[in-house]
């Protein structure tokens, strides 16, 4: 046996069978697809979206939130009248979901990630919570009205600037 | 003279309006605003963009009958102008509760129904 015959086979005998060498990312798929099984794969797995935390403002109340979208959860919803708000961007854009303006088309509520509203105390405070629905209002509102035993610290989070998002460490 | 500033008519009231109404709260929505928000609303068609600013002392009248305003929250014009979003209070205050209020009279409701008119009035 040659000198290059010996490192030949020290070299290929030594590497590690091939089939070991895959990196384990079955499991990780796996459970993405299982949280959320009948939702449709729009693109790639779960692994695209990133968590945000969003903590409330001067004057605001509850959270902080956690936002996370999904695949087929993936809608951070606007329900703010004028266009996509500066925080529904932010979230959509750390996170990578998706901007969707509540006043120019229907979602289902199975497809929203969270809402957020320009909600000035009184009805869109209580019906998105009601929903169970991760709730955001850019105005420091506290829950009130007849809805507000539907809000906690765990739906709601009000008085929020984009400065109050930020990417969950 | 006065002027109307608004004008609009109300389509229907959702299941769940009652709930507001017996808290002496009249939560309008224009009918684009997103379904699930009609719920709890009263829909209706806006005849008329608002008009400069609702102001106190301005009048809301609804079916013909007057009720001065006594106090508007600091976003209410914005709700109004942005998506027809009125939160009537009939609770009699000078300073609003929350910043969407519009305050007036601590008296019983009108009976808004399909058809209903409601104009808010000022100089």
């Amino acid at each position: 046996m040659g000198f290059w015959d010996k490192v030949k086979k020290t070299l290929v005998g030594e590497a590690p069978p091939q089939e070991e060498m895959k990196p384990p990312k079955k499991e990780e798929e796996a459970s993405g697809a299982e949280q959320k099984a009948a939702a449709p794969k729009k693109s790639g797995g779960s692994g695209q979206y990133k968590a945000v935390v969003v903590e409330k403002g001067m004057r605001g109340w509850g959270g902080p939130l956690v936002i996370q979208p999904e695949p087929g959860r993936e809608l951070i919803y606007s329900v703010t009248g004028g266009g996509i708000h500066p925080v529904a961007q932010k979230i959509a854009d750390l996170t990578g979901g998706k901007p969707f303006d509540g006043f120019n088309s229907k979602a289902a509520f199975e497809e929203i990630a969270c809402v957020v509203i320009d909600c000035g105390g009184t009805a869109r405070v209580g019906v998105y919570p009601m929903k169970g629905i991760p709730t955001i209002d850019v105005y420091p509102a506290s829950p009130s009205g007849p809805l507000a035993k539907h809000i906690n610290e765990e739906n709601f989070v009000s008085g929020v600037k984009p400065e109050t998002v930020k990417p969950q460490e | 003279m006065a002027k109307t500033k608004y004008k609009t008519t109300v389509l229907y009231l959702g299941e769940l309006a009652s709930e507001f109404i017996d808290e002496s709260i009249m939560v309008f929505f224009g009918q684009e605003a997103p379904e699930e928000l009609h719920e709890h609303s009263v829909v209706h068609e806006e005849a008329t963009g608002l008009d400069g600013e609702v102001e106190p002392g301005d009048a809301v009248i609804i079916d013909g009958q007057s009720y001065p305003v006594l106090a508007v929250g600091a976003v209410a014009n914005k709700n109004i102008k942005s998506m027809g979003h009125l939160v009537l209070k009939f609770n009699g205050l000078d300073t609003p509760e929350m910043e969407g209020d519009v305050c007036l009279p601590e008296v019983e409701l009108p009976k808004v129904k399909p058809g209903s008119v409601l104009e808010i009035q000022g100089n």
